[in-house]
């Protein structure tokens, strides 16, 4: 191995350079060297002038009321303008896809929940997707209808709490505390489906943990009834707000070419004008039956992309009417017992669905994809476009399993956006963006 | 710690002075929500209208280590973390609880990898965890009031965490 | 295809008998024909196709998909660390576009060898891949040559190994352990040695080193 792998060979443009060692510079000065000679070897900045002597660096974050999640940002400011910026992330790696050479792929379904953690469903479902399209399996129809209630009750949960936190950063509080009214009513159905409020793990490869229970459409109904009253408040709250609409209309404008160019997808890529929404681009677990538009500013500023959530929300809450009215009845598990564990009753009773049981709970005979196999496959996320990369060995681990977070990409355009303009407009900007951190740093 | 020492011994004015303080203090802890990851969202549920931790005293949720006395680490602490929270923990003014919620701040959880922190009792000093990945809010409610017994019995004079 | 013999004459997507694939895809038959030949095999699985080459022939190919063939959206870069399994080289730097207009998805994989200083860089193409490739350095080590801020994006700057390759044990060479106790005595904080924690082996979480070094610092059971 190459003993200089991974030294960064790119100069040092970190806010606070380190200094050089005593060693080296005794070394250098050893070897003659003047003042001069010394700050080009060591890439010090000249001593810096009257005029930027104004210069500040702040550091935000990363514990800050103000930061979704750990982001650390270094302002360089002046005044109250910011000269420069640099973020760092990291502060919640936790090694996701290194688990995951280590976990079966069904075991690894508990681990998806807490990337994305306002929308563990959804997580759930993006991962569950992928391996089965790598398996080349197919769920049953009732299986996918309620994998997509469930993923569109856990956007529209994810939403209204990312309008509640911008909201509250630039100081509307009442808004985020009926935000969070509104998610606990989307968790009383979650909790009644999944049994947990926050991270499900309810999806398996193959099929879904259990079937609903039997008052499930009279949440939901329930549900649709009461929303959209509460929904038409916040919104009527904030967009005739005068003081809401001047701190973000106009800021943080990102355009189409650039959106593109970055990466951006999801309600923030929308919101610039990128036309890309995966449920109707490829369709997934039959979105394709369902009529819904995608909505798209061209403003591309933290307005649009509040506006933008807001429609989605409406987009969401049409895409269960019809999902309810159409909801097949049958099974919730792929039949091929292949991936997915028979019942109870039939393992009790039946030899073969025992020998199923038996492989699949087994470790080391389990889910097998095909050796060499690899997918990329793409769900949509309420932060944007979620990709999976898997790639099989044929053992029961995976290879290497690589999670394309939204939010990694929506956040990497953050310098650059904030660079030019006011400190509160960056809590403006950063609050739109809504990254989180779980996703962020995997 | 000047009044305390002043009026000395165990006689019924200190007892009295120290439910007095005791109190107070525990009806009115103001925490410091050091939220990272999942559990911080069950942590401003508890915070809000459903399961309102107002109720309890503790209503008061300052961002800055300063002004408050009751430190609540919710989600998973890795490494680069940790020297945040050790410093968050430090800038903390006496007396200080810490409630260590969710069962990657207490244990490491379901992640056992090389980042993740196996519980953060091993570098500060926890006095109250929370089982729960996420724990309820109810669970939150619990330790709140576990910290308020602690707190009720604590003595003015020989000092909290002892010499 | 073999990529020792130049491609034949006849003009992509012919169906004569002589050729043994079916119709090439698109993407591949409007690639010119000396970048064509880069490509090492074209895969297909589960309705996804990719092309296999060599490092650093995908940046040819990259520009020209970019520019040419109007891929704007670079989705994703990363890799995989094949150590230990009979593959032609250890790492493989995974690329994949997204053209919106007809919505396709390609992938290009490219083989890369252990002893390789470094991969050619395509922040110029797309600003997606500046941070993506700071990930990927900082997890397998990989210099791309000509990002212009090739840092450490999610471990710390100081993090002493890469933590996805394959070499580098789930659990760590106890990297996580080094902090001090911070607690109050008296009147100010003092710092101690770390308490220490129990230990558990999962399955397959654990190499032989840490096997041995666990039942070193493991105490005997009280009875």
């Amino acid at each position: 191995m190459n003993p200089n792998r991974g030294k960064s060979k790119a100069p040092d443009r970190r806010a606070s350079a380190p200094l050089p060692s005593k060693r080296t510079l005794e070394k250098e000065l050893s070897k003659g060297a003047t003042g001069e000679h010394l700050k080009s070897v060591f890439q010090v900045e000249e001593e810096q002038d009257e005029e930027d002597s104004q210069r500040l660096i702040m550091n935000f974050g990363p514990q800050h009321p103000a930061t979704h999640g750990t982001l650390r940002n270094i302002f360089t400011i002046e005044g109250e303008t910011i000269v420069e910026a640099d973020v760092e992330i990291g502060f919640l790696h936790t090694g996701f896809e290194k688990l995951a050479e280590h976990m079966t792929y069904q075991q690894w379904v508990t681990v998806t929940d807490r990337m994305n953690y306002l929308s563990a469903i959804n997580n759930n479902v993006g991962y569950a997707v992928a391996v089965e399209e790598l398996l080349g399996i197919e769920v049953p129809p009732r299986c996918q209808a309620l994998r997509v209630i469930m993923s569109e009750l856990s956007r529209i949960g994810d939403h209204v709490l990312c309008v509640g936190l911008q909201a509250m950063d630039l100081g509307a509080f009442s808004v985020m505390l009926w935000a969070f009214e509104k998610r606990e009513m989307v968790y009383d159905i979650i909790e009644a489906v999944c049994g947990a409020r926050l991270t499900t793990s309810w999806t398996r490869v193959g099929g879904i943990m259990r079937d609903v229970p039997p008052n499930f459409a009279d949440e939901v109904y329930r549900f649709l009834e009461l929303f959209p009253p509460l929904h038409a408040e916040i919104h009527y709250m904030l967009k005739t707000n005068r003081i809401f609409k001047d701190r973000v209309q106009g800021v943080g404008v990102v355009d189409t070419e650039t959106a593109l160019s970055w990466g951006l997808s999801g309600p923030i890529g929308r919101a610039s004008g990128v036309d890309l929404d995966v449920r109707r681009d490829k369709p997934y677990l039959g979105y394709d039956q369902y009529n819904f538009e995608v909505p798209i500013q061209d403003s591309g500023d933290s307005w649009a992309r509040y506006l933008q959530r807001m429609d989605e929300i409406e987009q969401s809450l049409e895409i269960i009417r019809q999902a309810m009215a159409t909801l097949p009845s049958g099974p919730v598990v792929h039949e091929d017992f292949k991936t997915s564990l028979p019942k109870k009753q039939a393992v009790y009773t039946d030899m073969e669905s025992l020998i199923h049981h038996f492989k699949l709970v087994m470790l080391g005979h389990g889910i097998r994809p095909e050796e060499g196999a690899s997918i990329y496959s793409s769900t949509e996320a309420p932060c944007g476009e979620l990709g999976f990369f898997v790639v099989s060995d044929g053992s029961d681990t995976p290879l290497r399993i690589r999670i394309r977070p939204p939010s990694f990409y929506n956040y990497a355009i953050f310098p650059r956006l904030v660079e030019g303009g006011m400190i509160s407009d960056s809590v403006a900007i950063l609050s739109s963006f809504h990254v989180i951190a779980g996703e962020l740093d995997r | 710690m000047g009044l305390e020492s002043m009026i000395g011994g165990e006689g019924f004015l200190t007892t009295k002075i120290n439910d007095l303080v005791n109190w107070g203090r525990k009806n009115a802890l103001w925490p410091m929500p050091f939220g990272t990851a999942c559990c911080a969202i069950e942590m401003m549920a508890t915070f809000s209208g459903r399961y309102d931790i107002s109720r309890f005293g503790a209503e008061v949720v300052r961002f800055t280590p300063r002004q408050s006395d009751l430190l609540i680490v919710s989600g998973r602490i890795c490494l680069k973390m940790m020297p945040v929270l050790q410093k968050i923990y430090r800038q903390m003014p006496e007396p200080k609880w810490v409630i260590s919620m969710g069962a990657c701040a207490s244990c490491g959880g379901v992640f056992d990898t090389y980042t993740m922190i196996q519980g953060v009792d091993q570098f500060i000093p926890v006095d109250v965890y929370v089982p729960g990945c996420p724990p309820r809010p109810e669970s939150l409610l619990d330790a709140v009031f576990e910290v308020q017994k602690i707190v009720s019995g604590e003595k003015l004079d020989s000092g909290k965490h002892g010499s | 295809m073999s990529d020792d013999t130049p491609p034949p004459e006849t003009p992509p997507g012919d169906a004569s008998p002589s050729n043994q694939q079916p119709a090439p895809h698109p993407v591949r038959a409007a690639l010119p024909p000396l970048i064509e030949s880069r490509i090492l095999d074209e895969v297909t699985h589960g309705g996804q196709t990719w092309f296999i080459v060599r490092t650093p022939d995908q940046r040819a190919i990259l520009e020209h998909l970019r520019f040419e063939q109007n891929f704007e959206f670079l989705k994703d870069i990363t890799a995989i660390d094949f150590l230990g399994r009979d593959t032609i080289e250890r790492f493989q730097v995974v690329y994949v576009l997204y053209r919106i207009p007809d919505k396709l998805n390609i992938r290009l994989h490219a083989w890369l060898p252990e002893e390789v200083e470094s991969v050619p860089s395509v922040v110029d193409l797309w600003d997606s891949a500046r941070w993506s490739e700071r990930e990927t350095h900082d997890m397998f080590g990989i210099v791309f040559d000509g990002n212009p801020d090739l840092r450490r994006l999610l471990m710390p700057e100081d993090f002493p190994a890469f933590p996805l390759l394959k070499d580098y044990p789930l659990k760590g060479r106890g990297e996580r352990r080094q902090f001090p106790l911070v607690r109050p005595r008296g009147n100010e904080m003092v710092e101690d040695a770390p308490l220490p924690y129990p230990v558990s082996i999962g399955r397959g979480m654990h190499t032989p080193e840490y096997v041995e070094e666990v039942q070193r610092e493991s105490k005997p059971r009280k009875k």
